[in-house]
């Protein structure tokens, strides 16, 4: 019986070690609520705020697109020389991954509207040979994109005329959970990092609520 | 005179060994530098290995524009490359900014490079 229970309780450290569980990324508040005479302490986690944007076919995306979705975000421009095109290449890998998967969707922000209009962006998402229901090219204003990358993906997007390009960005792949948590941030550049990045949409994937 | 002319016909062999080696060094030197340079300014689009991006960046891989316009590789580098272009069938219309800060000599390191290695076409360009 004693051995059985020894049996038991390994089984279970091993199955539990394998449940890898993604961390909650940004600041957290502390709720503390007192249920039935007892302190609940409860956390409150950062959330990407609402938002609106224009996608490659002219329509308006905000927060309900996002609703129940796991997806990955990025920040790119159309006429980048630099880290950009790296960054699509791995994108284009793990979007083939989860094409057709109605859970999983891709944000891309362009961080220069001027240039990357509606039509531009279409013409760039078909010859990349993205489906616009499921991989959604972004326009908009220039600070609301700018503030939207910086208090909700925690991603640098500024012009910067030194820079190739005329812009300063980072290449980070954002991962977020159906709640609009941030749960990873990946270099964009790496393929390494971009199989980490699958692995992790697959841990959210199975994640219980 | 006789010993003399078999000197002087070793004397040759020798010289125009070592230039052959002396070519081959600087053809080796010139692909490691080229490679060091598309790594550095084309292979963030074309990628590493020359196979370009869906239908936004063109091969450079077995391309048969290039093949078809092996001269024409060091001024698109130099000045760019607007308009559509059709590559292995494909039409592609993303413009290329031309390269800045870079050498004409570079330029031709770099192309060499990309015809030697992705299209397997002897360079006249590499001396």
């Amino acid at each position: 019986m004693k051995k059985l229970s020894i049996l038991i309780l390994i089984t279970i450290f091993i199955f539990g070690c394998g449940n890898k569980k993604l961390p909650i990324l940004g600041e957290r508040a502390v709720d503390i609520k007192i249920i039935d005479g007892k302190e609940v302490v409860d956390s409150i986690y950062s959330t990407v705020p609402n938002f609106s944007l224009i996608n490659q076919d002219g329509k308006v995306t905000n927060e309900n697109t996002i609703k129940d979705k796991i997806y990955v975000a990025d920040f790119f421009f159309v006429t980048c020389p630099t880290i950009c095109p790296r960054m699509k290449k791995n994108l284009l890998t793990i979007y083939k991954k989860y094409e057709g998967n109605p859970n999983v969707l891709f944000l891309s922000h362009t961080i220069d509207p001027d240039h990357d209009s509606v039509s531009v962006l279409n013409d760039f998402a078909n010859r990349l040979g993205a489906n616009s229901k499921q991989w959604l090219f972004l326009t908009g204003n220039r600070d609301s994109i700018y503030q939207l990358a910086a208090k909700g993906y925690y991603a640098t997007a500024l012009p910067d005329s030194t820079e190739p390009g005329g812009y300063v960005h980072s290449g980070g792949l954002i991962l977020v959970d159906k709640k609009r948590r941030v749960r990873g941030i990946y270099d964009g550049t790496s393929e390494k990092d971009a199989d980490v990045l699958i692995t992790d949409i697959e841990i959210l994937l199975n994640e219980k609520e | 005179m006789k010993k003399s002319s078999i000197l002087l016909c070793l004397f040759c062999f020798i010289f125009i060994a070592s230039c052959i080696e002396n070519q081959f060094q600087n053809a080796t030197v010139n692909l490691a530098s080229g490679y060091q340079l598309y790594e550095k300014n084309c292979s963030n689009c074309h990628q590493t290995d020359g196979s370009g991006l869906a239908k936004l960046y063109p091969p450079l891989l077995n391309a048969d524009y290039i093949k078809n316009n092996p001269t024409a590789i060091d001024s698109i580098i130099k000045y760019g490359q607007k308009g559509s272009i059709i590559v292995n069938g494909i039409e592609y219309n993303i413009p290329m900014p031309g390269v800045k800060n870079l050498s004409d000599f570079e330029i031709k390191q770099i192309a060499s490079y990309v015809l030697i290695k992705f299209n397997k076409l002897d360079s006249l360009l590499i001396q």
